[in-house]
């Protein structure tokens, strides 16, 4: 396994990839600049289904069900169009309920696909097309500030940053209603389901938290918001190069992509904060490998969260407290002090 | 062939590993194995980590195996066969129709257990579901996998016609990007309907009826069918594997159902054995593969992180460890999966979330194979021989002790066995080459690839706790036999002797069960040289363990300290 990258970045080209699950019809051009919210790609598909059974809605012998058939496979129709019908003295009549197209006529069934409905691909922050991905989407830059999390709810949304000292208010304070409404509300740590219940009554546009407790995991899953959690479960302070960030961002409007982190495609949730430069797209990104001077961020107790940068990496595996030989990186903390930890338990800051 | 070389990839999610073989005088042998970071996702291609994993092999093997354009050497001095398995790639969304919910949809249920899926909704044509309903369920699960079974040959088929009609319009309306299969492994009579119907090409693959006679399963009939809707998905999504598989000569196989082969494998090299089991705990999945005759249990599953699974693992622990302080291990590692854990505390969450993940997917497969013979509270009742432990929460542990106790705790297995562990994850590796070179795993296991962690006698007894429940004479071929007593709660460790196999005679109380037939029944057992040593079990089923969570850590601490880890 390779070491897990953690973007801390300030001057970073940002591209994501914004694609359709079907092959529809991409909507923007290389070199247009896109807005967060603006479609990229889309595709018409039905909005139902309608299957009729001729035979028995028709009450008709199966073996003369050709001549009752109104319709072709493929065939368009309009809503109140005839499809099937018997007539004579008692007339049976199957119509169609909305426009739509014939998509099959089988053992006696028809089937109507109806409606039209639109699946979009929507920017998620304001940038610049630099790719086309042909029928399915497009590739989106912009040049920015780039802080990444560990989890995130699946929403996005954007917002004036604001940094809140805790969860809820001092004792004796009184609540706010409403107060955040419209901003992205970045919160170090919060406990209980309480206080998360009371962070939601403030209707924040987004949230960011440093670290949450477990238990608290169903309600930022269910959460209306998009909810990015920066370090992880547990009770840890948010290291010194996000706060560091996080204060850059501080008052300015930012982009919150809260999507679900999946290792297997080495996507984080981030918060984004775009810049003025121009973005250079065709530019390669270095890869990124363990090195001496880089920064890191480390995992596990007692270190979970805190940084440092990288002072040794030595060749020969070293005997942990837990008994296992793992081969070693040897980290000198914000703090100063000197930490050997498992290669695997850090997190290689890109900045 | 002198020196005639083999290669095995296994692409796992997080890692991809290599084992070269060679053939020696006296067979084939492993000659060594890498590991390389998986490149499986979008826009990567997962060539390079198989390259990378390669490159590794030539390092450690000083054989040449990539000439300058990074392609595999083949031809008299490069590799004579490659075997290929696939772990990696997002579960397979897949639909299951079937006839009924008891009858097909269980044993569809059990056909693509071993296939990386991730069943996203079942139609029970039994239902009263309409059709128009039913089409609207099919489009919304925006599956990638559809299979079929149509009940037993000659039997009803109105349904299923019905349900292939809406699965052609599904698979023919939906642009979707990576083409849906379509496995069809139901009624035969309407097999040839099926493939006309569904107008997919070489989507469409059509099974054997795994239900040709009622009361009668072959899951093997499913299989190839299965294989090959297996390998059209992963092309269309894994970059670079329809390139590999061509330029190597080989289709990849699902890790797990390669892992299968060598289960199966080990079963009929002792035709007169138990069966053969084998057990992989990974980060995400526990995989279980049990195998007797005919019969053939295999399942993966995802074991969830809920309140129960916090409180399971604090129970289990060899420390001291609340509720919170175990989900906030699990939770964390979900988000950092290559994660290990460096300190005592984190390891003893570790193991005991290992022994948890067990009983889960033990439990999982007793309700796919209700005739697995498993109790969440009497633990594993089916004899199996050897139980093979594999995967990086068994295999990537500080003392083999530590992982006999956790296996033996997370199983709770009756009578006598001997667990043997795949130090090298070989599992996969070897079930792939099994169809190029029959002979490859079968000498490897002759060999003692999987190294024996230690035989296992368990001496169940409705006692009282530290009552004498079985006594063991020990013949090590000296002239003295040494005896021990083994009391009700204990575990004992007899230590292997070097000089070769030894013989223990059991002597167990008139309520004691050692697995000898019948309760006080007991025997002279052979067992051989083994890492850890015989181990005598005599704790009982269920596990009786303390409520207070002190002396519960200070019980499995004792017990492993027992056992000299």
């Amino acid at each position: 396994m390779g070491t897990e990258i953690l973007a801390i970045a300030c001057d970073q080209q940002i591209l994501r990839s914004y694609t359709l699950p079907f092959a529809g019809s991409v909507l923007v051009r290389t070199g247009q600049e896109v807005e967060a919210g603006e479609p990229l790609a889309e595709i018409k598909m039905p909005e139902r289904y309608q299957v009729f059974d001729v035979v028995n809605g028709l009450k008709i012998n199966p073996s003369n069900i050709e001549r009752h058939i109104e319709r072709l496979v493929g065939e368009p129709v309009k809503a109140g169009d005839v499809v099937a019908q018997k007539s004579g003295l008692i007339s049976r009549i199957f119509r169609a309920p909305q426009d739509g197209m014939v998509v099959a006529i089988r053992d006696g069934r028809i089937t109507l696909a109806l409606g039209e409905k639109k699946l979009q691909v929507l920017a998620t922050y304001p940038g610049t097309v630099v790719e086309i991905i042909p029928e399915r989407g497009a590739v989106v830059a912009v040049q920015g500030l780039l802080l990444q999390g560990v989890w995130g709810n699946g929403l996005n949304s954007s917002g004036e940053l604001v940094s809140l000292d805790a969860a809820e208010p001092a004792a004796g304070k009184k609540q706010p209603t409403a107060d955040l409404q419209g901003k992205i509300a970045v919160v170090p740590h919060v406990a209980t389901k309480a206080a998360f219940s009371a962070l939601l009554s403030r209707e924040p546009a987004g949230l960011v938290l440093g670290s949450v407790m477990p238990e608290l995991l169903p309600d930022l899953e269910q959460a209306p918001l998009p909810v990015m959690v920066l370090v992880g479960y547990g009770e840890y302070e948010i290291d010194a190069l996000s706060k560091a960030m996080l204060r850059q961002m501080e008052d300015q409007t930012v982009y919150l992509n809260a999507n679900e982190a999946d290792a297997s495609e080495q996507s984080r949730p981030d918060l984004i904060l775009p810049g003025k430069a121009q973005v250079s797209p065709g530019l390669f990104r270095e890869e990124l490998r363990l090195e001496v001077g880089r920064r890191v961020r480390l995992l596990g107790k007692p270190y979970t969260g805190s940084t440092g940068e990288i002072v040794e990496l030595p060749e020969e595996p070293e005997k942990f407290a837990s008994g296992l030989v793992m081969r070693t990186v040897v980290v000198r903390r914000e703090d100063d002090l000197i930490v050997r930890i498992p290669r695997e338990n850090v997190e290689l800051i890109l900045e | 062939m002198e020196n005639r070389r083999t290669l095995s990839v296994d692409i796992g999610s997080q890692n991809t590993r290599a084992w070269l073989f060679e053939q020696r005088e006296d067979g084939f042998a492993l000659a060594c194995s890498a590991v390389a970071e998986t490149t499986a996702a979008s826009g990567q291609d997962l060539r390079a980590g198989v390259a990378r994993a390669l490159e590794g092999l030539q390092e450690k093997s000083g054989v040449r195996l990539l000439d300058l354009q990074q392609n595999l050497i083949r031809a008299e001095e490069g590799i004579s066969a490659c075997g290929l398995s696939v772990s990696a790639g997002k579960p397979i969304r897949t639909v299951l129709v079937g006839v009924s919910d008891t009858y097909s949809l269980a044993a569809l249920r059990r056909l693509v257990s071993l296939f990386y899926t991730d069943v996203v909704l079942e139609i029970d044509l039994q239902d009263d579901l309409n059709a128009t309903a039913q089409l609207e369920k099919l489009i919304a699960a925006n599956a990638d996998l559809f299979v079929c079974a149509g009940g037993t040959n000659q039997g009803a088929f109105k349904p299923v016609r019905a349900a292939l009609d809406n699965l052609r319009i599904v698979y023919q309306s939906l642009p979707r990007l990576v083409r849906p299969q379509l496995v069809y492994a139901g009624n035969e009579a309407l097999a040839d309907y099926a493939r006309e119907e569904l107008e997919a090409g070489e989507d469409f693959h059509r099974a054997l009826n795994i239900q040709a006679r009622t009361n009668a399963e072959s899951l093997a009939a499913g299989w190839p069918a299965m294989l090959g809707a297996f390998r059209r998905l992963r092309r269309q999504q894994l970059t670079g594997l329809a390139e590999l598989e061509q330029d190597w000569e080989c289709e990849a196989l699902p890790s797990a159902f390669a892992a299968s082969r060598v289960v199966r494998l080990i079963d009929r090299m002792n035709p007169e054995g138990k069966g053969a089991m084998a057990l992989d705990v990974g980060c995400s999945s526990t995989i279980v593969i049990a195998a007797r005759g005919e019969e053939f249990i295999g399942t993966i599953s995802h074991p969830p992180i809920s309140e129960q699974v916090g409180k399971d693992t604090s129970r289990y622990s060899t420390l001291p460890i609340d509720v919170q302080s175990a989900a906030v291990y699990m939770l964390n590692k979900k988000l950092h999966q290559a994660f290990l854990p460096a300190t005592l505390e984190d390891l003893a969450i570790e193991q005991a979330w290992t022994r948890v993940r067990l009983h889960y997917a033990l439990r999982r497969t007793r309700e796919s194979f209700p005739w697995f013979g498993y109790d969440p509270e009497l633990g594993l009742l089916d004899p199996y021989e050897p139980v093979l432990l594999s995967g990086e929460s068994l295999v990537r542990v500080p003392a083999p002790q530590q992982t006999l106790l956790m296996a033996l705790d997370g199983l709770q297995p009756h009578g006598i066995t001997t667990f043997a562990l795949d130090s090298d994850q070989l599992l996969a590796g070897l079930g792939s080459l099994a169809e190029k070179e029959p002979l490859l795993p079968v000498q490897l296991i002759d060999s003692g690839v999987f190294s024996n962690l230690g035989t296992v006698i368990c001496a169940d007894a409705p006692e009282r706790p530290a009552r004498r429940v079985l006594t063991l004479e020990i013949d090590r071929g000296e002239s003295a036999r040494e005896t021990l007593d083994v009391r009700r709660g204990e575990v004992k460790r007899v230590e292997s002797t070097p000089a070769g196999p030894m013989r223990i005679y059991l002597s167990p109380g008139e309520l004691t069960d050692v697995g000898m037939g019948l309760p006080g029944l007991g025997g002279w057992v052979t067992v051989p040289l083994s890492e850890v040593g015989t181990v005598i079990d005599a704790r009982g089923r269920p596990l009786d363990l303390p409520e207070e969570m002190n002396k519960r850590s200070e019980a499995f601490y004792n017990w492993l300290w027992e056992l000299g880890g």
